[in-house]
């Protein structure tokens, strides 16, 4: 068994850090400082560049992390203390009293709804009241409540206990005191988030003082349907309905007052998306105003996204400074006085005005890192290293999403991801090895049922009051027993108590019982709970059909008992039919290979290859060139500014050094079989390359393919010797070819990116054409250096180059996509023609030097690798990943994984980020012994397939695909995940799904409607 | 017949768990009050459900079907609701043509955080299948409705 | 007019003698005549000698496709109309058939049979592939209209007036077996594991059975119109069937059987997709 790994902080990334450790058989003790999982995604409405509902993605991660067995959550839990040492770390934490017994808690909310007092919503920012006794928000995990210690009647003046009077579970306990515990862990990651500016910080916004001005956190939840508004966008004061709305970018970000002189990196891209869910949600709404500098929309999809929300109708972006933000008394109508780049003055008036307010460090966290001696840069956040940056300056302590820096979900899901792998080489180091026959010994056989009759066992559970209280069960009960093929019928009080848990097993074997139906609360929570208090009765979990009578009956249905109660029995009879027809289902065991591939050997490539190694698998690393090093090797500087080469070679020697690590250059792949766990590549050598055809088979496959800078005549690319790529002149400076007599240089930003028919930015050419100039500049003080751009994208803390070049006199002019600057060679002298919108001139000057910042391209053979992989490239001809918020690194297809350019344009530093987070996400398959199917999983009869290959269009999972043996439709176990696409799309139905057949939805359906027979005949005849 | 107001629905909804069925929990945690017409079979997918299931609902005796999936874009399977949009689009337009009352045939979606739509959207399919009355079935003869016996507790 | 189908006649047992000699194909799908005067029956071919009897008459209404479905993977040549090579394309989307393994005799300007109703709503009148074309092909474009008949019923009458229609229906599935879709080895009439709708005759079943029909029709239907030929009672088999087409038509920009490359309309989704009639 490996040692455990602590992560403090239970958003996202530390969702997907546990969660990602715990599938790699690492124990993980996950802390969270608030009283549920969650963090700030939970309070997002919907998230950019799909819209995707942020709940609906977010909420099966919280759950599939908490239940994970190898995952120990301590929520409303806080680190006091880490000492020791990598592989020996001792945690002290604080377990805080919610004054609530965990395990006893249901969540049922009726104290909720009781309590008297009520306290302001930090999880709605304060925007409405929350009770005394409450949940951190409705969906929350773990599914409790907690009593507000400043607030509670009982607890500050001894007066009240209603909470406790009301509970039947026993469930409160005004005496709990603090609990402090240490834990042992082998290592620990910081997932600990951010602050968000208050929006007090920056005066002029008036955020305060004028109530119609809020941070855009706030309105996040004025968006949300379940938020304080339900969705409705009005203003603050008086209620109405809001017409006008302005969103100010970089509120307290990339501003020397504030202190904060970076980037935080989301804001543009939030509030683009505000502005378009703002213009979905309401037609009334004029106008929506964006006020900024920089539309920075960097990340992959957000430049068409951007575009979108450019010819959206009523959404209007303004290039503007905002200079006062002030209230017109009679109206509370707010005036925002703007200045343009052209210095005209502008005011306009918004019922409601939107700051985009940055992200600043967790205070607590930078304070703790600073006890702990952990670096942490100028602005509070953990300091990294732009090579190794998941890890803080303390061995065995690493760090993912803001912790380390502004940054996004994907951005933060990738870290997450590394780091786990990361922690996990330590923690598998250390640990002891496993004990497979103690695991085997615990496998339980089920009692076999298939030629048994049918023999239900019905149990529907009062939930105290929450069903009871409206529900009639006894005559549920008692009517249901009536039912065909139920042999024992039981209520009880509360169902998921362990004891009554136990019980269900024990009625199995004392009335032998074949199926199981559970009447209680929804199936979503409880499911796993009641399956395996049916497998601890000896039969098969799946032969389990729940039905939820509390969440979507009594509780929606209080004040109509009678018809609750008919409801109630209505969906027994449902589960009860379609529990005839369930079938006992299995996890079927996969074998699979422990080798890893990794296709592509540039730094993203190498850095996955050793990630791979370093958890303890053999790697297969296949380069085309006959050199490891890809685009880095032309690489001058890293996006900090040191010497890339020296590092590019440093990665070679440990790649060709590592003994896990067998390298083929000079090889591509030219034929894929199998599937994940039992994959078969066939290299090929490239033309001029001595060797012989390999096959080799394996477990995973990464693609690390990277990308190339692009082609282009424009701007005389390629046609003239003074004209030069960003590479080509980092070449020059590295071979000192650089000629002394440059007075006069110019830099081109956005060369073939963000316009047809490349709609996308190339992310890292602000930043190089910045350091870049930084270089000359600080060498030729005297050179003379203009960048003409469209916007700096210098997120994060790359502003402070920006800030840097500006502060050494290099000149930036901005331009126009319909106004571009004009290149022409005459008589060999290099003429720029282009417009100073500040000055208003068009002006003429000659270059001595004009280096091109060239888009980022996709491989132009991605598409063969795209079909042998069976995944998929985006519209760009990069690949596209699974999800574009939460799995950045996996495609849809088990088994193959994605890191660096062959993913977009990103730099060093990101790249090494992502191999880390594909390698660990790589290993989670390696690591086990062998692979799990779903149970839930399609199925095709081959008596009834015609082959007409619909399924296998729909499948989003490459599952199912034409046996070579019978000619028909086959779905592969290990790579269905039940969706049941097949099975509605297949004519002869062929395709059938378990858990959800067409035979046990039909006789649900049947059964529900079994009291509506067909009227009596009238004088007709049969 | 039954007069229309003291006509009882009974409502078959298909909900898909990701977004859709989450919804519906969340307005129960949240308390919030909708009529109790509907009958709900959970399903993974709105992607999961073959039209026949809904063709068949109407000739077992279901007044109205509800269908929920995840909004466009959300599906927790990548795309299942783009197929099954295309499916109940078609659906429609049959049962439409073939004289079936359109309110009976409801398609929409809710995400997991739309406690709220949720309940407005089961108020407003139960108030529109109450608007056309009793589904009198395919032959027109309409089903007895054995609802009372229960009330007695036989 | 008598002298056209004889030269479309001759031609055909011309190409088919070649065809057959040349081992080109294996057999020969096409129209013969049948035991009782004046019959037309589907015949099958393998050698030259026999090629005569290919015949092509006004009468040769039954849609042949469906036989290549029985010889998959031997080389077979077939004799078709317009209506019949959509079928072909349709099976070939499906990849049903392969390509290479059959040779299309499509009969070019095809004018439509009397008998049918439905060719007075084709507008193809070409074949959409074809590997020999007999006769010449029709240039100009002819402008057809899928005809609503009911368009001007109300829901409710619309209602009825099925109710009335599929009450006759004796559940004989003669449509079925003229259907070039409907080509599964079990149909959905037939399946106890679930039964899907009823097997007797009554107004409900048989309501359920022709809306599951149509569903399943949806986006193959080439609106042939061969089920209202082959039906004994002649209900209006084409009207549920007939609209989804439309639907299909003018919602998704989807007409099944005119290439051979576009998967089937269910198998496929634009993000833009039409939402219309979806609560908001």
């Amino acid at each position: 068994m490996a040692k455990p790994v602590m992560v403090i902080g239970g958003g996202i990334a530390g969702i997907q850090a546990a969660f990602d450790l715990g599938e790699m058989g690492v124990p993980v003790y996950l802390v969270e400082n608030s009283p549920s999982l969650g963090g700030r995604m939970a309070q997002l409405d919907k998230t950019f560049p799909t819209n995707d509902c942020s709940t609906c993605i977010l909420a099966p991660k919280i759950s599939d992390c908490y239940n994970h067995e190898m995952v120990t959550t301590y929520t409303y839990t806080d680190v006091l203390d880490i000492q020791g040492k990598e592989g020996d770390f001792k945690v002290r934490v604080r377990k805080n009293p919610r004054y609530v017994i965990e395990d006893a808690c249901t969540g049922c909310g009726e104290c909720i709804e009781k309590c008297p007092v009520k306290v302001l919503d930090e999880y709605n920012e304060g925007l409405v009241k929350r009770k005394g006794i409450y949940k951190y928000y409705d969906q929350g995990v773990p599914n409790v409540v907690t009593i507000d210690p400043e607030h509670c009647l009982k607890l500050n003046k001894d007066r009240c206990g209603i909470c406790e009077k009301i509970c039947d579970k026993k469930a409160i306990d005004y005496k709990q005191k603090p609990e402090e515990t240490e834990l042992s862990v082998a290592a620990v990651i910081y997932a600990a988030g951010y602050d968000a500016f208050q929006g007090e910080m920056v005066g002029e916004y008036g955020y305060l003082r004028h109530p119609n001005v809020i941070t855009s956190l706030e309105y996040e939840r004025y968006l949300s349907a379940s938020g304080p508004t339900e969705g409705h966008i009005q203003r603050i004061t008086d209620g109405e309905e809001a017409k006008k709305i302005a969103f100010i970018h970089c509120a307290g970000s990339r501003d020397v007052r504030t202190d904060c002189n970076y980037c935080s990196a989301v804001c543009c891209m939030y509030s683009i998306k505000q502005a378009l869910v703002t213009r979905e949600h309401s037609e009334a709404i004029e106008a929506i105003d964006l006020y900024y500098m920089d539309v920075r929309a960097y990340g992959k999809g957000f430049e068409r996204y951007y575009n979108t929300a450019e010819a959206t109708k009523g959404v209007n972006f303004r290039r503007s400074r905002v200079a006062r933000v002030e209230e017109d008394s009679d109206t509370r109508q707010i005036i925002v006085k703007g200045l343009d780049e052209e210095g005209r003055f502008s005011e306009e008036k918004y019922d409601l005005v939107v700051l985009g307010v940055g992200l600043k460090p967790n205070s607590q966290v930078t304070e703790m890192m600073k006890r702990l001696k952990i670096r942490v840069n100028k602005y509070g956040f953990a300091a990294t290293d732009e090579l190794d940056p998941l890890a803080t300056s303390c061995k065995g302590i690493f760090t993912c999403g803001v912790a380390a820096g502004p940054k996004d979900i994907p951005e933060s899901v990738i870290e997450a991801s590394g780091a786990a792998a990361q922690a996990a080489i330590i923690a598998r180091r250390d640990g002891e090895s496993p004990k497979e026959k103690e695991k085997e010994k615990k496998e339980i056989s089920y009692r076999f049922v298939d030629n048994e009759p049918v023999r239900i066992g019905v149990f529907v559970c009062h939930c105290g009051n929450n069903i009871g209280g409206v529900v009639d069960v006894p005559r549920v009960t008692e009517q249901s027993e009536h039912l065909p093929f139920v042999e024992h019928s039981e209520e009880i009080k509360y169902l998921c108590s362990p004891d009554n848990l136990e019980m269900i097993g024990d009625r199995i074997k004392e009335k032998n019982l074949n199926r199981v139906v559970v009447a209680s609360c929804t199936p979503r929570t409880h499911e796993t709970l009641f399956r395996q208090a049916v497998a601890w009765g000896g039969l098969n979990p799946y032969l389990l059909v729940m039905t939820n009578i509390r969440d979507q009956n009594s509780w929606v249905h209080r004040e109509e008992k009678e018809k609750a109660t008919r409801k109630a029995l209505d969906l027994i009879k449902g589960a009860v039919a379609k529990a005839k027809k369930t079938r006992a289902l299995e996890r079927s065991r996969v074998d699979k290979l422990n080798k890893g591939f990794v296709i592509g050997g540039g730094v993203s490539g190498m850095t996955a290859a050793l990630q791979l190694a370093d958890i303890g698998f053999p790697v297969v690393l296949v380069e085309k060139e006959n050199e490891l090093g890809g685009n880095a090797n032309k690489l001058l500087f890293t996006p900090e500014g040191r010497p890339a080469s020296r590092i590019v070679e440093e990665l070679r020697e440990k790649v060709l050094a590592n003994d896990f690590i067998e390298t083929f250059t000079g090889y591509s792949v030219s034929k894929v079989d199998g599937y994940v766990g039992n994959f078969k590549l066939t290299l090929d050598p490239e033309k001029g390359k001595e060797g012989s055809q390999k096959e080799i088979e394996g477990g995973v496959v990464v693609v690390a393919t990277g990308a190339a800078e692009l082609e282009t005549e424009e701007y005389l690319g390629g046609q003239h010797e003074k004209v030069l790529s960003q590479l080509q002149l980092e070449e020059k400076i590295r071979e000192k070819s650089i000629p002394e007599d440059l007075n006069r240089v110019f830099m081109i930003q956005c060369v073939g990116s963000r316009e047809e028919p490349r709609e996308y930015c190339s992310r890292i050419c602000c930043n190089q054409a910045v350091s870049n100039a930084i270089y000359l500049k600080e060498r030729y003080p005297e050179m003379d250096i203009t960048i003409l751009y469209r916007d700096i994208r210098t997120y994060g803390y790359y502003e402070d180059n920006y800030r840097k070049a500006r502060q050494l006199g290099v000149k930036f002019v901005r331009f126009d996509l319909e106004e571009k600057p004009v290149v022409e060679d005459k008589n060999g002298k290099i003429k720029i023609s282009y417009r100073d919108p500040v000055v208003g001139v068009e002006k003429e000057e000659e270059a001595d030097l004009l280096v091109l910042s060239k888009a980022i391209v996709a491989r132009e053979n991605s598409d063969v690798l795209s079909k042998q992989l069976k995944v998929p490239l985006n519209e760009d001809g990069f690949f596209l990943e699974a999800h574009v918020k939460l799995m950045p690194v996996d495609f849809a297809t088990d088994g193959v994984y994605l890191c660096g350019l062959a993913h977009g344009p990103k730099n060093l530093s990101e790249s090494i980020s992502q191999a880390r987070a594909a390698a660990g996400r790589a290993a989670v398959v390696l690591v086990r012994e062998y692979l799990l199917t779903e149970a839930m999983v399609a199925e095709i009869d081959p008596d009834l397939c015609m082959s007409c290959r619909n399924c296998i269009e729909v499948c989003p999972y490459q599952a199912i695909d034409i046996s070579e043996w019978t000619g028909k439709a086959e779905v592969n176990k290990i790579l269905c995940k039940g969706c049941g696409s097949c099975a509605s799309v297949c004519r002869p139905h062929a395709a059938d799904l378990h858990g959800f057949s067409n035979q046990e939805i039909v006789e649900e359906m049947e059964a529900i409607f079994a009291d509506r027979e067909p009227a009596p005949l009238k004088g007709e005849g049969l | 017949m039954t007069a229309k107001e003291d006509f009882e629905p009974k409502i078959l909804a298909f909900l898909c768990n990701w977004c859709s069925y989450a919804a519906a929990d969340l307005a129960g945690s949240s308390r919030m009050q909708y009529p109790p017409q509907i009958r709900v079979i959970r399903v993974p997918c709105s992607g999961r459900i073959d039209p026949f299931l809904l063709i068949r609902a109407f000739n077992s005796g279901a007044d109205g079907i509800l269908v929920s999936g995840c909004h466009p874009g959300d599906c927790h399977y990548l795309d299942g609701n783009y197929y099954a949009r295309r499916r109940f689009l078609m659906l429609k337009e049959l049962m439409q043509y073939a004289g079936i009352a359109e309110e009976r045939v409801n398609f929409t979606w809710c995400s997991a955080s739309e406690g709220k739509r949720f309940a407005a959207i089961v108020e407003r399919v139960v108030n529109r299948i109450k608007e056309v009355g009793p589904w009198e079935g395919f032959d027109g003869r309409g089903f007895a409705r054995r609802e009372e016996e229960m009330a007695s507790g036989e | 007019m008598e002298s056209k189908y004889s030269e479309i006649s001759k031609n055909i047992q011309e190409e088919a003698k070649k065809l057959l000699s040349q081992g080109k194909v294996e057999r020969i799908i096409g129209f013969g005549r049948g035991v009782f005067t004046g019959e037309i029956t589907p015949i099958f071919v393998t050698e030259p000698e026999r090629a005569e009897e290919l015949l092509f008459t006004p009468e040769c209404d039954m849609m042949l496709a469906k036989y290549l479905l029985d010889y998959k993977g031997s080389k077979t040549g077939i004799v078709a109309k317009p209506c019949d090579t959509r079928a072909i394309t349709v099976y070939l989307a499906e990849e049903l058939i392969k390509r290479e393994d059959i040779f299309i005799i499509g009969i070019n300007d095809c004018e439509g049979l009397e008998e049918n109703d439905a060719c007075e709503e084709c507008g193809v009148r070409n074949p959409v592939v074809v590997d020999l074309e007999i006769g010449q092909p029709r240039e100009e474009e002819i402008e057809v209209e899928i005809a609503d008949e009911l368009e001007d019923m109300s829901p409710e009458e619309r209602f009825e007036y099925f109710q009335k229609e599929f009450s006759r229906c004796i559940r004989c599935y003669a449509c079925r077996e003229a259907c070039f879709v409907c080509a599964c080895d079990e149909c959905f009439v037939d399946s106890n594991q679930p039964q899907w709708v009823g097997s007797s005759i009554g107004k409900r079943d048989n309501f359920t059975f022709h809306l599951m029909r149509a569903m399943h029709m949806a986006g193959r239907c080439i609106n042939c119109g061969a089920c209202e030929i082959a039906c004994p009672e002649g209900i209006n088999m084409r009207a549920l069937t007939k609209h989804l087409y439309r639907a299909a038509r003018d919602v998704f920009q989807f007409e099944p059987g005119l290439n051979p490359e576009e998967k089937t309309l269910f198998a496929t989704y634009r993000l833009d997709d039409s939402e219309q009639g979806f609560l908001d």
